[in-house]
């Protein structure tokens, strides 16, 4: 692949579904710390294939099936060297999805547009809230670390999270919703 | 054949007694897959349990119950996964919840989404996570993975249009390596490699900011936090930091400078830390030392989880018991081993190396004798061969034991080649750098009067040792190799830094403690047999002398227990 249109076009392609992909490696039970490895080289391979690849085909569904076989060749490389957490959570998991062309929902513009959204509502939830999510997501700290830092249980951490969690969720729903509705 | 149906037989029974565990069920599987007839009997057989239970009960509404607590208990599993797995916390399905799961075809899918709805906060949230920073590691790597292209000069002029959005927001170092310098040339590979060594003096560069704000924090006065523990070699410290600290000499937070020499230094909660110069380090604070440059091996003479922290650049180290060599010669890619024990290590995301806040990278763990290299460029921990050399002097003088004699060599951790392991010289390696023995825990050693030779051929009267508080063990080894030679008599004389408390040279003690001191090495040697042995007066030198048996040299093992308090 040395054509500068495809390159550019494979540009357009990975602004597209990088975060689907992601979301979608993920949802396949890798190992966050390794989602954005396996999905960089779900890219590189597809870039190496792009002569295959019939662009009249939905792009994202195609890398989608790459990273999907990258997941499940996982099982077989050695425990240390595992991007998966464990090897039968991803065999439930990969079971579970559907066909890569099947799975609408993670499309590439929707996902990249949840995330968008999900940063909107970010700035709206209470202080307390956002500290939460910056130090789990952003300094990446384990439930007991947060519970030290912030001087709650680890429960009520895990607790308050998943109602952090929800009200994003719905509060991505309702910008998607009136993004589409507009 | 009938060997094979009475096992089947016996586990049938137990799965319709309700005894058969997961192993007994597989086992049960793999005995009727392709059998068609015990396939038949055992849906026979549960079939007819069942009616039976039915019939014993009648009881439609309690199997109506025990049908809908299944379920309840399989969502609360699913809930108890969906948070753990949230949390990044890894968990292997047991063999029911993956037979559940695979069942719950809408929990499962449940689970994805809450997954894939993690992922997608995980980049709303986290910079390092932000499209900008994904694309940018994704070219760097194709510029690695891919020889002549145009990719990565097109996706890097993108980046620079990425960063005039409002969405793209951090660091620009990187950004704008990535782009040609003039922002419209597009070659391939050589220009490439043009730009990458840009990339290098930027970080360098960042790197000499960080160092000078090292420098100006360093004229803070503050007090003692550290003390030099002994030193080896020439020894000299630069005077640009005006500190230059003696044995047993105190230290105090700042910048060290060491052109030559080793230095072995002590802090509170017992961290130690040799030094290997030329090295360039700062105390921080008793808890943190940031090392600039040098050779650095460190452990935690702690059971538990201290807060001590080596930080280096774009590295966050937690000092938890483990022995660990750090090699900041090249600071572009520092180098790291693990020579004994299990640490958490931390990479710092390259683009906080220049602010060096930590906290933000990958972390990894890290197991006895393997080595990894940061790789500033990719944001990831690259594993290479394990090799504890660069690290010999350094550990040496941590080892807490001297060599008197040239035939005596302190052996650093896994390194086991021949060199050391067979020849005319007693190989000294510190099998377990702390213990202590539990309430009920035993260990035989060998009677000595401290300034007589005792030999070693014959048992001896043994002692249990009743030292109470932290000891450590060494293991001395004499092994010529299949054609060495001992003319008449090797004399080894060794030194150690704390009291000689115990020493073990008979079979059986020997074997005794193995269980708990061994591991050391390969395989127990034995005893030296024809040698003897002397323990100083003062209980700190070990002499070994070791003579030949018709010409050919002895071979063995001695144990030596020290106390660290």
């Amino acid at each position: 692949m040395t054509d500068g249109y495809s390159s550019e076009k494979f540009i357009t392609y990975v602004r597209e579904n990088h975060a689907s992909l992601r979301g979608f490696v993920r949802s396949l039970g890798v190992t966050p710390m390794w989602v954005d490895d396996v999905a960089q080289e779900a890219f590189v391979i597809a870039y190496q294939r792009m002569a295959d690849f019939d662009e009249t085909r939905d792009f994202g569904a195609w890398v989608r099936g790459i990273a999907r076989n990258l997941v499940i060749n996982e099982r077989r490389k050695d425990a240390r060297r595992k991007r998966i957490l464990s090897d039968n959570l991803t065999e439930v998991l990969v079971a579970s999805s559907s066909l890569p062309e099947n799975e609408v929902e993670e499309k590439g513009d929707r996902a990249q547009a949840k995330v968008l959204a999900l940063r909107e509502c970010l700035e709206l939830v209470p202080e307390k809230s956002r500290a939460l999510v910056t130090a789990r997501y952003e300094n990446e700290k384990t439930a007991p670390d947060i519970a030290k830092q912030l001087n709650m249980s680890a429960a009520a951490v895990r607790k308050s999270l998943e109602r952090v969690r929800k009200a994003l969720r719905k509060c991505m729903q309702q910008r998607i919703g009136e993004v589409s509705a507009g | 054949m009938k060997q094979q149906q009475d096992r089947f037989e016996v586990l049938l029974a137990q799965l319709l007694d309700a005894e058969a565990d997961a192993g007994a069920r597989d086992e049960l599987a793999s005995l009727c897959a392709g059998d068609a007839d015990r396939c038949a009997k055992v849906r026979e057989q549960l079939r007819f349990a069942q009616w039976l239970r039915q019939a014993c009960g009648g009881d439609q509404p309690s199997f109506a119950q025990a049908v809908e607590t299944r379920i309840e208990l399989a969502a609360d599993e699913l809930d108890e996964l969906t948070a753990e797995l949230l949390f990044g916390e890894g968990k292997s399905l047991s063999p029911q919840d993956e037979q559940d799961f695979s069942k719950n075809e809408l929990g499962v899918q449940r689970l994805r989404e809450e997954l894939q709805f993690d992922e997608w906060l995980s980049q709303a949230a986290c910079k390092d996570k932000s499209e900008e920073a994904f694309v940018q590691s994704l070219s760097t790597r194709m510029w690695a993975e891919e020889e002549e292209d145009h990719f990565v000069t097109d996706l890097a002029a993108k980046i620079i249009a990425f960063d005039d959005q409002p969405v793209a927001t951090t660091n620009r170092i990187l950004s704008i390596s990535l782009a040609d310098r003039d922002g419209t040339e597009k070659t391939n590979g050589v220009k490439r490699s043009a730009r990458w060594n840009w990339v290098k003096p930027t970080l360098a560069a960042a790197a000499a900011v960080m160092l000078a704000g090292v420098l100006l924090w360093n004229l803070l006065p503050a007090g003692e936090v550290g003390t030099v523990v002994a030193q080896s070699g020439e020894v000299i410290w630069d005077e640009i930091s005006g500190k230059a600290p003696a044995v047993n000499g105190g230290m105090s937070k700042g910048v060290y400078r060491l052109q030559s020499g080793t230095v072995y230094l002590r802090f509170a909660e017992g961290v130690e830390m040799a030094v290997e110069g030329p090295a360039e380090f700062e105390i921080k604070s008793k808890r943190e030392v940031q090392v600039g440059s040098g050779l650095v091996v460190t452990r935690a003479l702690t059971n538990e989880r201290s807060d001590f922290r080596i930080a280096a650049k774009g590295i966050n180290l937690l000092v938890d018991g483990a022995t660990m060599g750090l090699d900041m010669r090249d600071v572009d890619g520092p180098e790291l081993a693990v020579l004994s024990g299990k640490t958490e290590l931390e990479l710092t995301a390259a683009k906080h190396l220049q602010s060096g806040e930590l906290g933000l990278g990958k972390k990894r763990n890290l197991y006895h004798f393997e080595a990894v290299r940061a790789d500033f460029a990719r944001d990831k921990w690259v594993d290479i061969p394990f090799n504890s050399r660069p690290f010999s002097k350094a550990w040496e003088l941590m080892a807490g034991v001297a060599a008197n004699t040239g035939t005596v060599e302190v052996a650093v951790p896994g390194r086991m080649n021949k060199s050391l392991a067979e020849g005319s010289r007693v190989r000294v390696t510190m099998e377990r750098d702390q213990f202590e023995l539990n309430e009920g825990e035993a260990l035989e050693v060998d009677t000595l009067s401290r300034g007589r030779f005792v030999s070693m051929n014959n048992k001896k009267a043994g002692e249990m040792l009743s030292e109470k508080g932290k000891l450590r063990s060494y293991l001395l080894e004499f092994k010529p190799g299949k054609d060495g030679k001992l003319e008449s008599t090797l004399e080894a004389s060794m030194t150690f830094d704390h009291p000689v408390v115990g020493v073990i040279f008979s079979e059986d003690r020997l074997v005794n403690s193995e269980q708990l001191l061994g591991g050391a090495r390969e395989q127990v040697v034995g005893s030296m047999g024809q040698g003897q042995l002397l323990l100083s007066d003062d209980g700190r030198t070990v002499n070994l002398l070791l003579s030949s048996v018709e010409g050919r040299p002895v071979s063995g093992t001695v144990r030596v227990l020290v106390a660290l308090n």
